[in-house]
């Protein structure tokens, strides 16, 4: 009895620590190469939002190859957790908040945006496409 | 009262029960490939080897009845002591009988046709063993057949030795089976002095039990050592750790590259941006350095076994590994579910089952299947 009563509180400190905390991570400097060319891109770019973000994570599209119709496909639909390609290996899961290293070294995500774009949507994403993506991430 | 008199020597009797052993579980560990049966197959066929070494040595300095010249009979001879054993009435012989010893012989030429097929097969297909610089894949191969094929055969001549030996002991009212136990024999009535294990011929004697233990341990060491692994520049280097296994190990393990023909990693290198259903494609400096990996480590360029066996593609998937009958074939009684399981993850996956993938060896000694825990 009075042992559980310790486990609660403890657990609830230990809680309180974790939702206190400031986010996981900072925004990777990523995030502003990113900005800087949506708005070269586009003028009225108004900023990143982690909503659009969320929407082309987990869209179905018809127009990238039929084996990958979308982010998930290989991502999983929590992006907390691991994914897995098609091919079986194990994908680090994608939010920042569980995978720090995410999104830091800029040549690599773009390796990754350029190659699955094209699988899943048939075309480049957009550089605030790709802002809005790991907007998303670094709310997971 | 009956008189027996030693004919077997020991030493003899020794090869005889250490030979159909190794025989027996060599026939067993071929047949049945399970997990780890080809190490007991290797060591099993070495210690074979050095058992019947011994017996050439001792067929021409040994004692009287195991010299290869006392029972060497003509057909005249075979077929009178066949004609006995058919009227049920065999003449009776200190040493092997006629027909006995025609199939000592075929034994062991069928016993020593094994040994050598095996290890020519091992040197040009594992790239293992004494022969491995000397013999090519090609050969290899075709000694792998013939083995195979007289594995048969040798089944075949055991069970009529044995069918034999149990026919002979019946009609001779003497259990010839026990002779190679204790060595004697029961003296025939008008038995002559050839019923003796000696005679004026010098012989050596040797610590039969202590060469038998040092066969098996020479073999054991051989095991250990000259199969373990090719030697260098006769297989390709581990990929592990290469650029190459970088860029192309991230959706899946990373191919060795003596799997496929170097005009197959061409086609595929030129088709990155949709590769088996998705865009991998890379930067084009990375791209090149790539291709050039890819191809001067083709199959083309190696003749260990993985390198010879892929290279008929399927017809609607040219450019994959597991979809060519070869790979299907070899790992057909895998189900399906077992390549889901978290430890593996995909056919593509070579390196969870076996060890040696990464370069491209494939080795039978190399196979294990993981486990997981439910
Ligand atoms: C066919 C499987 C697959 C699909 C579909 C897929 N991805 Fe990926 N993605 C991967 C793999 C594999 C990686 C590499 C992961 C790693 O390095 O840990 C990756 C990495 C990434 C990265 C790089 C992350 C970093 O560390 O910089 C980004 C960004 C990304 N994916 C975005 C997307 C987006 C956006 C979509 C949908 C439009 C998508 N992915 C769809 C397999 C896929
Ligand atoms: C974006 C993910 C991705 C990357 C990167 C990638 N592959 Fe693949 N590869 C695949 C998929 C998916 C398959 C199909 C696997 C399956 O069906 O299980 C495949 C299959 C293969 C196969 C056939 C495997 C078989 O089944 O026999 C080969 C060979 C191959 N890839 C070579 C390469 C090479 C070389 C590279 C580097 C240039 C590379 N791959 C990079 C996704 C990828
Ligand atoms: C699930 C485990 C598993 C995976 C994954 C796997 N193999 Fe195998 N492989 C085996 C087993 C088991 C055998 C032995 C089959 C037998 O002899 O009955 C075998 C046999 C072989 C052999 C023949 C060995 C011989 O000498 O007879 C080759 C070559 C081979 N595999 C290549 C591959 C390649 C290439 C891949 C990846 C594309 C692969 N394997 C993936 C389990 C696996």
């Amino acid at each position: 009895m009075i042992t559980s009563t310790r486990n609660a509180l403890l657990l609830s400190a230990l809680a309180a620590v974790c939702l206190g905390a400031a986010p996981a991570t900072a925004e990777p400097a990523t995030l502003d190469a990113y900005a800087r060319q949506a708005q070269a891109e586009d003028p009225s770019f108004g900023g990143f939002s982690a909503q659009r973000g969320e929407t082309l994570f987990r869209a179905r599209f018809a127009s990238g190859k039929a084996e990958t119709p979308a982010c998930v496909t290989c991502h999983g639909d929590d992006p907390r957790m691991a994914g897995r390609t098609r091919a079986g290996k194990a994908i680090e899961p994608m939010a920042l908040s569980v995978s720090p290293n995410r999104y830091g070294d800029i040549a690599k995500t773009e390796k990754w945006f350029r190659r699955n774009c094209d699988s899943v949507l048939g075309r480049a994403c957009t550089a605030r496409e790709k802002g809005d993506f790991i907007a998303f991430m670094t709310t997971q | 009262m009956t008189e027996h008199v030693t004919i077997w020597d020991r030493s003899i009797r020794l090869f005889h029960w250490g030979l159909a052993a190794s025989v027996a579980g060599c026939l067993l560990t071929g047949f049945l490939g399970f997990p780890g049966a080809f190490d007991v197959h290797l060591w099993l066929g070495t210690l074979t080897l050095g058992l019947l070494a011994f017996r050439l040595v001792w067929g021409l300095v040994g004692s009287r009845h195991g010299r290869f010249r006392s029972f060497l009979y003509g057909p005249a001879a075979i077929a009178a002591h066949l004609a006995g054993i058919r009227d049920g009435r065999p003449a009776r012989y200190p040493g092997h009988p006629p027909a006995g010893a025609a199939m000592v012989f075929v034994l062991l030429a069928a016993v020593l046709t094994m040994a050598a097929t095996g290890l020519v097969a091992l040197g040009g297909i594992e790239k293992l063993g004494p022969l491995a610089t000397r013999i090519d894949f090609d050969t290899g191969r075709a000694a792998a057949e013939i083995h195979a094929f007289l594995a048969w055969g040798l089944l075949v001549l055991v069970a009529g030795h044995v069918a034999g030996v149990l026919v002979e002991s019946r009609l001779t009212a003497e259990n010839l089976a026990r002779t190679m136990i204790d060595g004697r024999k029961r003296v025939a009535p008008d038995g002559g002095p050839e019923w003796a294990m000696d005679d004026d011929a010098p012989r050596v004697r040797l610590p039969g039990a202590a060469l038998l233990g040092g066969f098996a341990i020479a073999a054991a060491f051989a095991t250990l050592t000259l199969y373990r692994a090719p030697a260098a520049g006769l297989a390709p280097d581990s990929i592990a750790g290469t650029p190459y296994a970088e860029a192309c190990g991230e959706c899946h393990f990373a191919l060795p590259p003596s799997l496929l023909p170097a005009e197959t990693w061409r086609t595929m290198m030129a088709t990155l941006d949709d590769h088996f259903g998705e865009n991998a494609s890379l930067m084009p400096s990375t791209e090149n350095r790539i291709t050039t990996f890819l191809v001067n480590g083709a199959a083309d360029h190696w003749d260990v076994k993985a390198a010879h066996l892929f290279d008929a593609p399927a017809p609607d998937a040219p450019l994959s590994v597991t979809a060519t009958r070869r790979w299907r074939h070899l790992h057909h009684d895998i189900p399906k579910a077992r390549f889901k399981d978290p430890k593996i993850g995909a056919e593509t996956n070579c390196g969870a089952c076996h060890a040696d993938a990464s370069r491209g060896l494939f080795s039978l000694r190399d196979i294990h299947i993981p486990e997981t825990d439910r």
